[in-house]
């Protein structure tokens, strides 16, 4: 296998075995890869990534660039989701190589690392905006206060993942209604208002690549398109929680690690290992299922997480469109940036259209992004902070993983009802703004700790070839340096 | 002892989650057309002229794959097959709508530009029909599995991937036990 490969005794079997020695952390022990599964794709941790990465990124941030710049500006879109696709086949890499999350992986490379993203997590996911977003939305259509439906709709996502058996199965199914319905209902609305001129100029802007108009480089608008391009597909730290879906799935060495239970059914947790595992890469047969595991993946990653996440966005773009040629002041809504304005300007729009029904529908659909948005951001949030409490914070192992976890989401939710209550006056739209800026810091972070995990952690036969490195490397360029030339250049982050 | 169940009712059970995909895209837009407020006739027109006929073509995509034509759950074949049968739903939808509101039925004045427009977005309808098709014909297929030999063949399929994905899981989850697993030498 290579430089790292060492025999040590093993304590619990009384017998030499064999491990793959990788950065700081312990040791990891030689297992079996398991079988890759057949294909039935259209369900999975990318399903997952998917349906949360499509968020208001894709039906607010693009659009409203779309609007103010034309649709050439949409090659960027293209740029940032292509990367996005990359950085998903490269957490795969580590996460199906050695069950481990890519926060272990951080903390073999060096323990400070983990905690860079312990923390920004902390600072970044805990805060309410999606659902009280999507509250908003419900409140124009059903006249409820939108504070009595983010706080029901915050209790309901504890809730329902206390009672579940597997909480993964149970998100993973939320999460597939959801965004079917999703997908099913925004079809229809762009089939009714939309024509074939706007899709046609929104492909065409697909390709324009280097487009870049003067008015995008002033201090009023170059954070808003750093802004969207963190926010094309997955932002912030999703892609690392990715690691965690496909090990609670069981892809690849993930297999021999345990589920995270619902609370009802602590009593049957199985023991966490200390570490994840590694396979034997000098076993043909390993390598073949290897092999199996990555195009079981690339499929996700191209058909699944690219395409989808370029359709959805085309279809919202197209809407956008259609609102703005409906009723002008659609235009001026979106070019104010008022997200709340620009929503209900174009949910009016689309009632001229299509009758009062489609701009309910619009309504609901976005009630259901952020809903949705929040479900899957606390569920990835506890998983994540959960792990690396467990593995790395002392004492943290009194606990099982899923009771780490359940404080950790419960936890989140009190405090998200607290900032409802109690927090910023400005309301959503504002915390979604920081957390633009930290995302798109966390996405330029994680492409320099992928290059050290896959580059240094993994046995050379499973380690990314040259030109994913670079993309890697370019990918932190992107991020980062858009990100610092804001902050020089015009003051101003996002 | 049973009677074996009749064609048309394996038949009948095979299609229900197509039916009910393309029944349920319909009562969406009916359902919100009734929250906005628009009066019965568009409610109703709505519902049927787009449920019914993306019914009757969910039928047939689920009359394809108890056929073995296509693979179950493969995005591919389901887009092929939904890229013209969505255009023509979305069609008639609009000539109903036409005869049911006593305008004159006029096509689309840009026939070819609203069906390339239709087949396009008929990509983003495929999507959301897999998905919520997997989500209600899992469950149903399981239910029916006993009686209906295509159901029960599906059930297979999905059990001997959830075996691969979390059956063994459950199995190989016992880390630290060194049983079978390692390859010490």
């Amino acid at each position: 296998m290579g430089d790292g490969e060492a025999l040590v005794a093993d304590v619990t079997t009384d017998r030499e075995e064999r491990v793959w020695q990788a950065g700081g952390e312990e040791p990891m022990p030689i297992r079996e890869l398991p079988d890759a599964p057949a294909s039935l794709h259209i369900v999975g941790p990318a399903m997952v990534l998917v349906a949360l990465g499509v968020g208001l990124g894709e039906t607010f941030l693009w659009p409203r660039l779309v609007l103010l710049f034309g649709p050439n500006i949409r090659w960027l879109f293209l740029v940032g989701v292509t990367l996005q696709a990359i950085v998903m086949l490269e957490m795969a890499r580590y996460a199906m190589a050695t069950g481990e999350s890519i926060f272990f992986g951080a903390a073999r490379i060096a323990r400070p690392i983990m905690w860079f993203f312990f923390v920004i997590a902390a600072l970044v996911y805990v805060w309410p905006g999606h659902v009280a977003a999507g509250a908003l939305a419900l409140e124009q259509i059903t006249g409820i206060p939108y504070l009595i439906s983010a706080i029901v709709g915050l209790i309901l996502i504890g809730a329902v993942f206390s009672l579940a058996k597997f909480v993964y199965n149970l998100l993973e199914n939320l999460l597939t209604f959801l965004i079917g319905v999703l997908v099913v209902g925004s079809t229809i609305i762009a089939a009714i208002v939309g024509n074939l001129a706007d899709l046609g100029s929104t492909f065409v802007g697909l390709v324009a690549f280097g487009y870049f108009p003067k008015e995008a480089l002033t201090a009023a608008f170059f954070p808003l398109v750093v802004g969207a391009i963190a926010f094309a597909g997955p932002s912030g730290m999703q892609q690392m929680w990715y690691t965690l879906w496909l090990r609670d799935k069981g892809a690849g060495m993930g297999v021999h690690v345990p589920r995270i239970r619902g609370l009802v059914h602590q009593d049957e947790t199985e023991t966490m290992p200390s570490r994840g595992f590694m396979f034997d890469t000098e076993d043909p047969e390993q390598m073949q299922k290897w092999k199996n595991w990555r195009r079981w993946v690339m499929f996700d990653a191209l058909i699944l997480f690219w395409g989808i996440t370029m359709l959805v966005t085309i279809i919202y773009t197209v809407l956008a469109q259609a609102a703005a040629a409906i009723d002008p002041s659609v235009q001026q809504a979106i070019r104010g940036g008022d997200e709340e304005a620009s929503i209900a300007a174009m949910a009016g729009a689309f009632s001229q259209a299509g009758g009062a029904a489609v701009g309910v529908l619009f309504f609901l659909f976005i009630a259901i992004v952020g809903w949705k948005g929040s479900l899957g951001i606390f569920d990835a949030f506890s998983r994540g902070q959960a792990d690396m409490t467990y593995y790395f914070i002392p004492g943290g192992r009194r606990f099982n993983i899923s009771q780490l976890y359940f404080m950790y989401l419960w936890s989140v939710i009190i405090f998200g009802i607290l900032i409802l209550l109690f927090g910023p006056a400005d309301g959503p739209t504002a915390i979604l703004d920081i957390l633009a800026f930290l995302s798109a810091f966390a996405m330029g972070a994680y492409c320099i700790l992928l290059i050290l995990t896959n580059n240094m952690l993994l046995p050379k036969k499973i380690r990314p070839n040259i030109a994913i490195s670079i993309v890697l490397g370019f990918g932190a360029v992107f991020y980062l340096g858009m990100l610092i030339y804001s902050l020089v250049r015009f003051g101003v982050v996002i | 002892m049973s009677a074996a169940p009749s064609t048309l009712r394996i038949s009948t059970e095979l299609m229900l989650p197509g039916i009910l995909v393309g029944l349920g895209t319909g009562l969406i837009a009916g359902g919100l057309a009734a929250l906005g407020g628009l009066p019965f006739a568009y409610v109703a027109l709505t519902t049927l002229a787009l449920g019914v006929p993306l019914a009757v073509m969910g039928a047939g995509y689920d009359a394809i794959l108890a056929s073995g034509r296509i693979r179950l759950g493969g995005v591919a074949p389901a887009m092929l097959y939904w890229i013209p049968a969505f255009p023509l739903a979305r069609l008639f939808h609009e000539v109903v709508l036409d005869i049911g509101f006593g305008r004159a039925v006029v096509l689309p004045e840009a026939l070819m530009s609203f069906l390339t427009f239709q087949a396009i977005m008929s990509v983003g309808y495929t999507i959301g029909f897999l998905w919520l098709h997997e989500n209600v014909a899992g469950l149903w297929w399981l239910r029916v599995r006993d009686h209906n030999p295509v159901a029960a063949r599906y059930v297979g399929q999905y059990t001997s991937q959830a075996a691969v994905m979390q059956g063994s899981k459950e199995q190989k989850a016992r880390p630290n036990d060194g049983v079978g697993t390692s390859k010490p030498k």
